[in-house]
């Protein structure tokens, strides 16, 4: 992921309709949003459609990007609302903030104005995870790499790996569970 | 409003076999309320099931590419947005529309595609060509593209999705009894459609399911083919030699101009469209012809004494040639018709309620099916249930 500073330089650029800065933020941010999606829309089509959608409306509509705001978050608030929208039509509700909570971890994407309890929740569950687990989840899962470059950072078996993930799995699932049932 | 929602929690529950009896009676309305609830509850358990998400990537260069064109494009705004799915934006604009009959715009143009399962893929540039009296059958795919082949001594080429028969120089004498030796079919089979240009540049685009029968090389006498199905035609002026459509339903004979017939088998009329110039109709059997005027469509039902003539959108009716399917409130009947033909799919209505409901609208048909499902879903109180090619319909 950029720095915070190259966030920003990334942004004045954009507004300035700098096409290099479009290719830049399409490497940087397409896959993390495009995660985000997906745990809404359990569709990696779909998602795709929906973040490609906002990469557009910023272009079509970059009269109201003023440059300042950190770019990744004001398509972050377009593909949240497309996600929303994509709930509400499957007549899904998310009183308590389960789903977005699910779907911040699965993505890592970080939400700019996070709730406090939400942050809670969050840390509480990752917390809950022992290390090895933890880090073969999400190498894996969040900054995606294969299970072959796992195994290697985590100096261990490739199958090892695997059972680490796997059992890592089984946690997260059984914490969010915990977490989200409170049971 | 608020009975018709659930909890997301309560789905996740449900995967995790923590649900009281009340609840999975409200799981269970959720469940049968719509087949994407079900598609969405199947995709989630799935992924919480395997769990590995990680193994997913877009090609970013290609999306950067669309992204490209976008930038270089000087598309008015409203229309660049189309070019990706705005599926939702689309039904909720459903939603809000009231009554029976409903519009819907052309805003679906989206390249995702519903689960694997589900996918049904329209139709496509299809056709065979059957020559030499029915002596042999050519599948228009094994033509080579621009490479003039000779068939019953006339030149033809296959370009752009359209089969040219060139306008040679001699002249075949045609007696009534040796015309048969020169008729050459085209057939396009459900699924499909293509463009046909006669001798006499008459363009003709030929619908899903249909085949017309043309004389090749006469360049005397009336111009005629025989049409099973639906074309639209772009009659090149001749006022020595009048040209006629003729099916089993009566003729349309042309004074140069443009116009759409449509005369399939299974149904019990024929639709004959003018958008250009002047057409006249007659019964089969009868020597009174009807005349038409741009804008107006004769109606002939089998069995009736006459056809009717009445003012028509012209440009829905001859919609599916851009590649739109357009409707003006027609009964879902004959609308499941048409994408019956294009989908190829076999329909069955279980509640005749749901065979009679009136929609109109229009939308792109290289769009999946399952687009048009979820539009007549989110717009009347119907079920679809998709089983490989079969289709029930259903009234909730």
């Amino acid at each position: 992921m950029l720095s915070r500073s190259e966030i920003y330089e990334l942004g004045a650029r954009i507004k300035a309709r700098d096409r290099e800065a479009f290719h830049t933020l399409y490497r940087e941010c397409f896959e993390p949003l495009q995660y985000y999606a997906m745990r809404y829309t359990y569709d990696w089509q779909h998602a795709e459609d929906i973040v490609q959608n906002a990469f557009f409306s910023l272009l079509l509509n970059l009269d109201r990007y003023d440059g300042q705001r950190n770019v990744f978050t004001y398509l972050l608030v377009g593909v949240k609302n497309e996600c929303l929208n994509y709930n509400r039509n499957l007549k899904i509700r998310d009183s308590h903030r389960d789903k977005l909570v699910e779907t911040l971890l699965f993505s890592s994407v970080e939400e700019p104005e996070m709730d406090p309890a939400i942050k809670l929740q969050l840390d509480r569950t990752l917390a809950s995870m022992p290390g090895k687990q933890r880090e073969a989840v999400f190498k894996h899962v969040v900054e995606r790499k294969k299970m072959s470059e796992v195994a290697d950072e985590l100096n261990v078996a490739e199958s090892t790996a695997q059972t680490h993930f796997k059992r890592g799995m089984k946690t997260l699932r059984r914490n969010l569970k915990f977490i989200i049932l409170g049971i | 409003m608020d009975r018709d929602y659930i909890e997301w929690e309560l789905l996740f529950r449900r995967i995790h076999g923590e649900i009281t009896p009340e609840e999975e009676a409200r799981f269970m309305r959720w469940w049968n309320a719509a087949p994407r609830h079900r598609d969405y509850f199947r995709r989630m358990e799935r992924e919480w099931q395997s769990g590995a998400a990680g193994c997913y990537r877009s090609e970013i260069p290609r999306l950067i590419r669309e992204f490209d064109a976008l930038m270089d494009s000087r598309l008015p705004r409203r229309r660049a947005m189309r070019r990706r799915a705005m599926r939702y934006a689309a039904v909720i604009a459903l939603l809000a529309a009231v009554g029976g009959g409903v519009w819907f715009s052309g805003v679906l143009d989206r390249t995702a595609s519903a689960p694997d399962s589900m996918a049904i893929a329209p139709g496509g540039e299809k056709a065979v060509l059957i020559v030499g009296n029915g002596r042999k059958v050519i599948d228009i795919h094994d033509m080579e593209e621009s490479a003039p082949v000779s068939v019953d001594g006339v030149s033809l080429t296959k370009r752009d999705g359209m089969i040219s028969y060139a306008d040679s120089d001699d002249v075949i004498e045609v007696d009534d009894g040796g015309m048969e030796a020169y008729n050459n079919t085209i057939m396009i089979p459900r699924g499909g459609e293509y463009k046909l240009q006669l001798a006499d540049g008459t363009r003709v685009w030929l619908n899903s399911e249909t085949s017309l029968t043309f004389p090749t090389g006469a360049k005397t006498g009336e111009r005629w083919v025989y049409l099973q199905g639906e074309a639209y035609f772009e009659v090149a002026p001749d006022p020595g030699r009048p040209f006629v459509v003729r099916t089993d339903l009566g003729y349309v004979k042309v004074y140069g101009t443009q116009f759409n017939v449509k005369r399939y088998p299974g149904n019990d009329y024929l639709k004959a469209t003018l958008v250009e110039g002047s057409i006249g109709y007659t019964l089969p059997e009868s020597d009174t012809e009807t005349k038409l005027t741009p804008g107006h469509q004769i109606l002939y039902h089998a069995g009736d004494s006459g056809p009717s003539v009445r003012h028509v959108n012209v440009d829905n009716e001859t919609a599916w040639r851009s590649s739109m399917l357009s409707f003006e409130k027609e009964s879902l009947s004959e609308i499941m018709a048409s994408l019956a033909r294009w989908y190829d799919l076999e329909v069955v209505f279980e509640s005749e309620k749901a065979r009679d409901l009136i929609f109109s609208g229009s939308m792109n048909r290289y769009t999946d099916f399952y687009s048009f499902v979820e539009l007549f879903e989110a717009s009347a109180l119907i079920e679809f249930e998709i089983r490989g090619r079969h289709v029930t319909i259903r009234a909730l």
